[in-house]
């Protein structure tokens, strides 16, 4: 890993002091003892203060990491805040659920697995002791550990509480069956959205109907009234916001790419956890601004780029590094992922019905939504798509232990890839526990597959 | 002894009675999961046949294809069927039951490639919107297979698959009430015979058996005697071996609620209303029926109707099997587990895979389950 320069650290410092008075702020609103419990009670607040190594992956592209770690920092504030100072506004989602209808509410979403996302990629055995807690209540040790990470959390009492959960049967059995023993466990109302098999106008239409019972039941059971002008503000926010992500994703087929494959992952997390916000915005112009900047004068995010890979399933978050070693050793960017590759479908705010409609439009075309709980035709005919539109070298596949789903098309996989002469680097570990192969593991099978497949 | 035509029917996978049909011209698709509505598959002309894989003993090919942690059950079929093994049947009925079904049902598309293929929607909640949705999904496969093998048109050839599987669900009912007397006269391993022999032949030829069966039931010789009663639950369970192990030591398995038991049996389609819409009848019977840990909320519903069932039979432990590496099972599974001990009931949780193995550790945890309970 290389050093920044002196002008570089000078760079530095409105990025860190930007970032650290986002906490200084919240300490400030909720007071520093408030701060100091939740700092203790939390086990996860000490380590996502440590957000800031992030930048240590993304040399060259400071600025964009920058501000999505801002992002984060001010979803996980805006979470504690609410869940300190009006606790009856705090709902929990899934993963796969997208929040502006309770945003638009006035209530604050949290994502529980938004956790176990992040901090992995801050440090990598930052789930483990939670994964090991579900194990240990005897739940299955091969279900996906995402969701064994969110449940151990839960546990032990962890997690701020929630008012009610929303939650969806998306993307797979471990997420959908994971929020039984959540339900038993937390004790408040559940709200579960049954998405089909297939995405088409009959199944939207079914969708579509369970967003309107999901509102019902939001204003049932927390008192608040739904605000269509509300909404329509923040879809029009999310709208702007998408507009950016989409241009910056366009960017990435330049080649040179002009930024990292970690910033491309971290894109996301705007439109998972703040969509319809001026912050998710004003970070997704950032990134597209960055992206364009560069893509004008032609800089890449490698001076050398040699390998133009695509990532498919959930990245490797136990090895935040991981993208940029890859860059620098190999001359190796990603240049899309599953994640990133979300659909941004523009939400129509004519109506109150089609926001509604857009909104489970664009749940049901949720990456992992349309991959995992869909036919597997989804899976593998947007990676071959990808692969061409983004004049990819090879695919990299993150095969999650836990992703039954994913596992199981991995012969559909390699036949069509042996037709179409598609290089294929399939690394079998589990995404946050590091236990099952360890980060030097998968750098090793990276680096043999570079020096012998792509290097010819 | 059970007749030994039941007894062929559960050995072998084509056995003579379906045989026979498709040589009168019959036509016979296979299922693969007990939400699949058998009552279309049952109408004049076709029958079904719920999927096994008994004596595929490697799942090399399908091991490529799905990975080791996938369910083995949907290994153990992949591998038949790419090897061939299911020529005897004219096509293949999905529903997207669980992640390994659905990929399940990508790889048979995908290298399998039969004939007839359809995947019916099920839905995963169970309320108005859900059972309409499953109502329409139940007509587009009726339609697919109109088309396909030539079926008479009109609602009347539904019914007539209704009323069909209704009496075969009948008997098996009739027959599974005796076990919960205090003197049974059926093994656990018995009453699986007799549900995958009704389950593997034209039900046509399977009613005359069974009927013959539950009257002649007085005559049957009673299981060996047995330490304690239990409900046997859980995942796919077609091999008879497994709960030879339970009943050998001294489990008799006097109810069950596993997939290819009695738990997808014991309701029936209304029919009093002939003159309505079938496809109807049949969703709210498979939504409303004891429910498969897939189904989405639908768990307080689950353990009532566990626990009533455990009350009527009078059993003295529950026996909790399931597949290795299925999640609904394993996550919902351990809930059920700690709160049927919380209602003062013991059970015992075995993980298994498709084919039998461990026997022996199998005999060692059952042993210990039943002292433990002072039997």
């Amino acid at each position: 890993m290389g050093q920044l320069s002196f002008q570089q650290q000078l760079r530095e410092i409105p990025l860190k002091a930007r970032n650290y008075s986002i906490l200084a702020a919240l300490v400030a609103r909720i007071g520093p003892l408030e701060f100091a419990r939740l700092y203790k009670q939390y086990p996860w607040i000490p380590l996502a203060a440590r957000i800031h190594e992030l930048m240590d992956h993304a040399m060259n592209y400071r600025e964009s990491m920058g501000a999505v770690i801002q992002l984060l920092l001010r979803y996980v504030s805006n979470v504690l805040e609410t869940h300190v100072k009006n606790p009856e506004n705090l709902i929990w989602y899934e993963e796969l659920l997208t929040p502006e209808i309770p945003a638009a509410m006035g209530l604050t979403p949290f994502m529980p697995e938004s956790l176990g996302l992040v901090l992995p990629l801050i440090e990598s055995e930052a789930a483990v002791a939670a994964v090991d807690r579900t194990e240990n209540a005897g739940y299955p040790a091969d279900m996906c550990s995402f969701i064994k990470t969110s449940l151990g959390q839960i546990l032990a009492d962890e997690l701020p509480k929630p008012r009610v959960v929303l939650t969806t049967n998306s993307p797979c059995d471990s997420a959908m069956a994971g929020y039984v023993p959540i339900e038993q466990r937390l004790g408040v109302p559940v709200f579960r959205m049954d998405q089909p098999y297939e995405t088409n106008e009959r199944s939207l239409e079914y969708y579509t109907k369970g967003l309107w019972k999901m509102i019902d039941f939001l204003e049932q059971e927390t008192g608040r009234k739904m605000d269509f002008d509300r909404l329509k503000e923040v879809c029009e926010e999310r709208n702007k916001a998408s507009e950016y992500i989409l241009e910056f994703r366009e960017l990435m087929q330049h080649r040179p790419a002009p930024l990292g494959g970690l910033l491309l992952t971290m894109s996301i997390f705007g439109s998972l956890l703040l969509p319809g916000t001026e912050a998710t915005t004003k970070c997704s112009k950032a990134l597209r601004d960055e992206a364009k900047r560069r893509v004008e004068r032609n800089i890449g995010a490698l001076e050398d780029e040699r390998v133009r890979v695509i990532l498919w399933n959930p990245p490797f978050l136990i090895d935040g590094g991981l993208f940029q070693w890859m860059e620098e050793t190999h001359g190796a960017i990603v240049v899309m992922d599953m994640l990133a590759y979300r659909s941004y479908g523009m939400i129509d705010t004519s109506s109150p019905e089609s926001m509604v409609r857009d909104l489970a439009y664009d749940m049901m075309k949720g990456p992992m939504a349309r991959h995992t709980r869909g036919p597997a035709k989804n899976y593998y005919e947007d990676l071959i798509r990808l692969f061409g539109e983004y004049e990819a070298d090879m695919v990299l596949m993150a095969s999650h232990q836990g992703c039954k789903n994913a596992l199981a098309v991995s012969g559909i996989i390699r036949d069509l890839f042996r037709k179409q002469d598609i290089p294929l680097l399939d690394i079998q570990y589990d995404l946050v526990d590091p236990r099952a192969t360890s980060p030097e593991e998968i750098r090793n099978q990276v680096s043999n597959f570079m020096e012998t497949v792509m290097a010819d | 002894m059970l007749d030994e035509k039941i007894k062929e029917a559960v050995r072998t996978l084509e056995n003579p009675d379906l045989a026979a049909f498709r040589a009168e011209g019959g036509r016979a698709l296979g299922f693969f999961c007990s939400y699949v509505p058998e009552e279309l598959l049952n109408v004049d002309g076709l029958t079904s046949f719920r999927m096994r894989s008994l004596g595929c003993n490697s799942t090399e090919l399908a091991d490529s294809c799905m990975g080791l942690f996938n369910c083995s059950y949907t290994r153990h079929c992949l591998e038949r069927g790419m090897e061939g093994d299911y020529a005897f049947l004219d096509g293949f009925v999905f529903v997207p039951g669980c992640d390994h079904m659905r990929r399940l049902y990508d790889n048979w598309a995908h290298f399998v490639k039969p004939e007839f293929l359809a995947l019916v929607d099920l839905p995963h909640l169970r309320d108005e919107d859900a059972l309409k949705w499953y109502r329409d999904e139940i007509e587009v496969l009726w339609n697919k297979l109109a088309d396909q093998f030539s079926l008479p048109q009109g609602q009347e050839a539904v019914w007539e698959g209704i009323r069909k599987t209704n009496r075969t669900r009948r008997l098996l009912a009739e027959l599974d009430r005796q076990r919960w007397q205090k003197a049974p006269r059926l093994s656990g391993r018995e009453i699986q015979e007799i549900s995958l022999y009704a389950a593997s032949v034209p039900k046509e030829r399977a009613i005359p058996v069974l009927e013959k069966l539950a009257r002649d039931l007085e005559d049957h010789d009673p299981p060996e005697a047995h330490r304690a009663r239990v409900l046997l639950l859980g995942a796919h369970l077609d091999d008879p071996g497994f709960i030879d192990v339970l009943e050998e030591t001294g489990a008799l398995v006097v109810r069950d609620a596993y997939c290819c038991g009695l738990r997808d049996q014991l309701d029936s389609v209304d029919e009093s209303d002939e003159k309505g819409d079938p496809f109807l009848a049949i969703a709210d019977r498979y939504l409303n029926r004891l429910s498969c840990p897939r189904m989405y909320g639908d768990y307080p519903r689950r353990l009532e109707q566990i626990l009533g069932m455990a009350e009527e039979a009078r059993v003295d432990g529950i026996v909790l099997e399931q597949l290795k590496f299925c999640e609904t099972w394993g996550i919902d599974g351990n809930v059920l587990l700690n709160d049927l001990k919380d209602r003062g009931l013991p059970v015992l949780k075995l993980e298994r895979e498709y084919l039998l193995s461990a026997r022996g550790q199998i005999q060692t945890r059952v042993q210990a389950f039943l002292e433990s309970m002072g039997k």
